[in-house]
């Protein structure tokens, strides 16, 4: 028996309702970026922020043209040295946790802890669980950027991983603008406990 | 059940259907490969491909590839930097090409080299390629070798990441025997650029084919002894 004109249309109806819903799940659900991106921790500058294994204080930031390490790196730059002063201690888990992530966005910029002062910055450093060091992070950057419009609304963004997918990101406001720029800061070497 | 009509061919397509079937597979392949080149010639795709020469600098000219903006001005051999433990086997020297390299991109790079083994051939690659600068023409390197160490020549740090438009002078290094290389030397620098291939889908980040040359130049070696670089 040939399927009757009734069944033909319940049978589209069916097809096209189902491909109506698979539409809806298509372009609703998380796309890739949000299902992997980083679960980002509001913090502010003087006040303790936690995350999932990174707990972190950012206590001062300044602007710079030269730079004095706790171990001697005066190291030049073409731009400024941003430099951050913060206490950062792992929460759960040391193994594998570094301050991978220490990174200063201004507006669709981002720029990287400098690792040139080697073991004077805390950036890159393996941290401890329950024990904060303390030190300074030194970021490079262009001369005018330090001046732009998207200065006032720069963030710090830190992690115990160099991806910081899925994981806990600490995100620090800063206003770059604000800060106005010294000649010279001579840093201290990192060290435990918060000062 | 409904009969199904035996279809009634008509004579003349019974004896093309039994022409088709003796046709040698080969004679179709053949005409459809013909076909397909012939339909491809008429849109242009037997023209000769153009080949882009990479393009001749001279040293200090500065070079503006995709996302790092390179100016090499020299290249010199020097015995060692035995601050920044960068020291060459027994026999060898180390060759030292200068540039200044800038980031245009909006995020830092990192820029990597290929370590060598303790018996001086180059590690296997397990990350990323270098891929800004390599040197041609050096009697005891390969072909188009990557340095061996990229050094910040401010400070002699060896971890060398490239920030956002800020401008800095690198030491690229490669390790050469001493006895072939000498001070008058002419040496090719290829500067290259990495080609971004699509952003991964089933992985994550940019995915980035072979690096290629973009520009290339010629500089002659100069000798520092055992130090002092300038």
């Amino acid at each position: 028996m040939s399927p009757s004109r009734w069944q033909y249309l319940v049978n589209g109806t069916a097809l096209v309702a189902i491909l109506s819903v698979a539409a809806v799940v298509m372009h609703s659900a998380p796309d890739r970026d949000l299902q992997q991106s980083p679960i980002r921790v509001a913090a502010t500058l003087g006040e303790p922020a936690s995350g999932r294994n990174i707990h972190a204080t950012v206590h001062s930031v300044a602007v710079a043209e030269t730079v004095t390490a706790g171990n001697g790196w005066a190291g030049t730059t073409a731009g400024l040295w941003v430099v951050v002063d913060l206490s950062v201690e792992a929460v759960v888990d040391d193994v594998g946790a570094a301050l991978g992530t220490a990174v200063l966005r201004v507006g669709d910029t981002s720029y990287s802890a400098s690792t040139r002062p080697g073991d004077a910055t805390v950036a890159a450093v393996g941290l401890t669980t329950g024990i904060a060091l303390t030190g300074p992070l030194m970021f490079e950057l262009p001369t005018d950027v330090v001046s732009s419009d998207a200065a006032a609304t720069a963030s710090l963004e830190l992690a115990t991983n160099s991806d910081p997918r899925v994981d806990s990101l600490l995100v620090v406001p800063v206003d770059l603008a604000a800060l106005e720029v010294r000649e010279n800061i001579d840093v201290d070497f990192p060290e435990w406990g918060v000062r | 059940m409904t009969e199904i009509p035996l279809k009634k061919h008509s004579v003349s397509r019974e004896t093309t259907r039994q022409l088709f079937d003796r046709l040698p597979t080969t004679w179709l392949v053949t005409a459809v490969a013909a076909v397909l080149l012939g339909v491809s010639a008429v849109f242009g795709g037997l023209d000769e491909a153009p080949v882009e020469a990479a393009a001749v600098i001279e040293a200090g000219d500065t070079h503006a590839g995709s996302e790092l903006t390179l100016t090499v001005d020299q290249a010199l051999l020097i015995d060692a930097f035995p601050e920044q433990l960068v020291i060459p086997q027994k026999g060898n020297r180390l060759l030292v090409v200068r540039a200044v390299v800038e980031n245009t991109t909006n995020e830092p790079r990192r820029l990597s080299t290929v370590p060598l083994t303790s018996s001086g051939a180059p590690r296997p690659q397990r990350t990323v390629q270098a891929d800004v600068l390599r040197i041609v023409g050096v009697s005891g390197q390969r072909a188009a070798t990557p340095p061996t160490s990229i050094l910040v020549i401010d400070d002699g740090s060896d971890k060398v990441v490239v920030q956002p438009h800020v401008p800095v002078e690198l030491a690229f290094v490669w390790e050469v025997p001493q006895d072939d290389v000498k001070k008058g030397d002419t040496i090719n620098v290829q500067l290259l650029d990495r080609v971004l291939i699509s952003e991964g889908e089933l992985t994550y980040g940019g995915l980035y084919g072979d690096p290629v040359v973009t520009a290339s130049l010629e500089l002659v070696l100069g000798d520092v002894g055992a130090g002092v670089s300038e």
